[in-house]
């Protein structure tokens, strides 16, 4: 057995033997299901009946779920909207300012939603360094939106309570979609749970995030910046970190 | 190195491991896709199929015979909690074996119940066509077959797994990559070095030292 020249074609893994070669064969007679579960050194022809008690929910009750979440969420932003207000000086702000605090969030939040639950081409979701670059450039590019675009309008000098309201806010106005969607997604992702599950609570509070800047009439950036883009890297943090393991398969 | 032979995966009796069979995948994958459904009785199928592949795959990955199966076990109940999620017309091999991987990371991390490493067992490597050979040409496999599994056994999980998955479970690269969420050239590179072991192990007849960690 000798080195491979050309260690990107694997055909020389072949000459490794294959130690297990017969197992499949004795495990077969080892391992099948029963009525109330899974047993050992049962016969291989056993009729197999999946776990009782324990049922996941099937596609149809997958996509009730789905659209049971999405509109409790919709629902949830909106009637907090409908409540609070949207901003007074929206009709005074240059559209470019529009698109760059509400729009953007708003599309990266769907995009990164959508690239979560994408199955992609395997069924195992979309390349690990894509989820892993867009779970960090959500956060990312709300707060370098802040500090890019200049405030329109005079700015006036916020209190470190109004940003704690912001932020408060921002945060119970995420938290409730990021509950539903966990609900929707348990134990959707195999791979990749802690970036996909980054993505969603990024998207939540994405979302949540833009519904804010939507709301606040204040464009001072570091009340912009505590209050309304902390809760989207805090709601990416919890989502990668603590919803993940719910939704690890 | 004889290929073992295909004969289709849901005859549990005759699944072949390590080579993909394109028939019997597409089987196990419409069966998946009606248990997605909500059709129970193609658990039954579903298990005969990926059962056996699962056990042997747990076992290459170090688990001890009955952890194995206690896995592979595991690994059914949490396909069975998460079958809805299975995306359509995808499929299912690689999606099992990313959940049996999280099952054994799972378990291999609990203190509780730390994986002992795979001693195999003289009597469980069977080299096909070992018992009807002679007895010098089945020791000298068997032999061969302990030093691989010794060197396995020392490698880190990263490069275990990845090797496992491209030549004993007959993943593409970029399935491999997939299942172990890295990317294809981190998965070529862990699996050359792998093999570079296991090919130094073979050739002098000498096991690294175990560097045992758990990564995911």
């Amino acid at each position: 057995m000798s080195a491979p020249s050309n260690p990107d074609d694997l055909a020389f893994l072949n000459e490794i033997p294959d130690l297990l070669q017969d197992a499949p064969r004795s495990a077969s007679s080892d391992v099948v299901a029963s009525g109330s579960g899974l047993e050992k050194n049962a016969t291989p022809n056993a009729p197999a009946q999946p776990p009782r008690g324990v049922a996941g929910p099937t596609r149809a009750q997958l996509r009730a779920r789905f659209r049971l979440s999405v509109l409790l969420s919709l629902a949830w932003m909106g009637a907090h909207l409908a409540v609070y207000g949207v901003r007074e000086n929206l009709s005074l702000l240059p559209p470019t300012y529009v698109l760059a605090q509400i729009g953007a969030p708003f599309v990266i939040a769907l995009l990164s939603m959508l690239v979560a639950l994408s199955p992609g081409r395997l069924g195992l979701g979309v390349a690990v360094g894509v989820t892993a670059a867009l779970a960090l450039a959500g956060p990312l590019s709300f707060a370098l939106a802040v500090f890019r675009v200049p405030p329109p309008l005079p700015v006036t000098v916020g209190s470190w309570v109004s940003h704690l309201v912001c932020l408060d806010l921002t945060l119970v106005w995420m938290s409730v979609p990021m509950l539903l969607f966990a609900f929707y997604l348990r134990r959707a992702f195999p791979t990749g749970a802690g970036f996909r599950s980054a993505l969603v609570g990024g998207s939540c509070g994405l979302f949540a995030g833009s519904m804010m800047n939507l709301h606040c009439a204040s464009v001072e950036q570091i009340h912009m910046v505590l209050g309304h883009a902390v809760p989207v890297g805090i709601g990416c943090l919890v989502g990668g970190l603590l919803v993940s393991r719910w939704l690890r398969a | 190195m004889p290929d073992s032979p295909s004969t289709g995966v849901l005859n549990a009796g005759s699944v072949s491991v390590g080579r993909e069979m394109p028939e019997g995948t597409a089987l196990l994958d419409r069966a998946m896709d009606r248990y997605a459904d909500g059709d129970d009785s193609a658990f039954a199928a579903l298990f005969s199929g990926l059962g056996p592949r699962l056990v042997a795959f747990l076992k290459r990955m170090g688990a001890a015979q009955e952890q194995a199966h206690d896995l592979a076990q595991e690994t059914f109940m949490r396909m069975h909690q998460a079958r809805g999620h299975f995306a359509r017309g995808k499929s299912v091999v690689p999606w099992a074996y990313a959940i049996a991987r999280n099952c054994y990371i799972s378990h291999a991390r609990s203190p509780k119940a730390r994986m002992a490493r795979n001693a195999l067992d003289a009597d469980e490597i069977e080299i096909a066509g070992g018992q009807e050979g002679n007895a010098e040409s089945s020791n000298i496999a068997r032999q061969m077959a302990e030093t691989v599994q010794r060197a396995l056994d020392a490698m880190t999980p990263a490069r275990r797994e990845a090797f496992v998955l491209l030549r004993y479970e007959g993943l593409s690269v970029e399935a491999a990559a997939q299942v172990l969420g890295t990317t294809e050239g981190a998965v070529k590179v862990r699996a050359f070095h792998a093999y570079e072991a296991i090919r130094i192990a073979l050739k002098e007849g000498e096991t690294p030292k175990p560097t045992e960690t758990v990564s995911r």
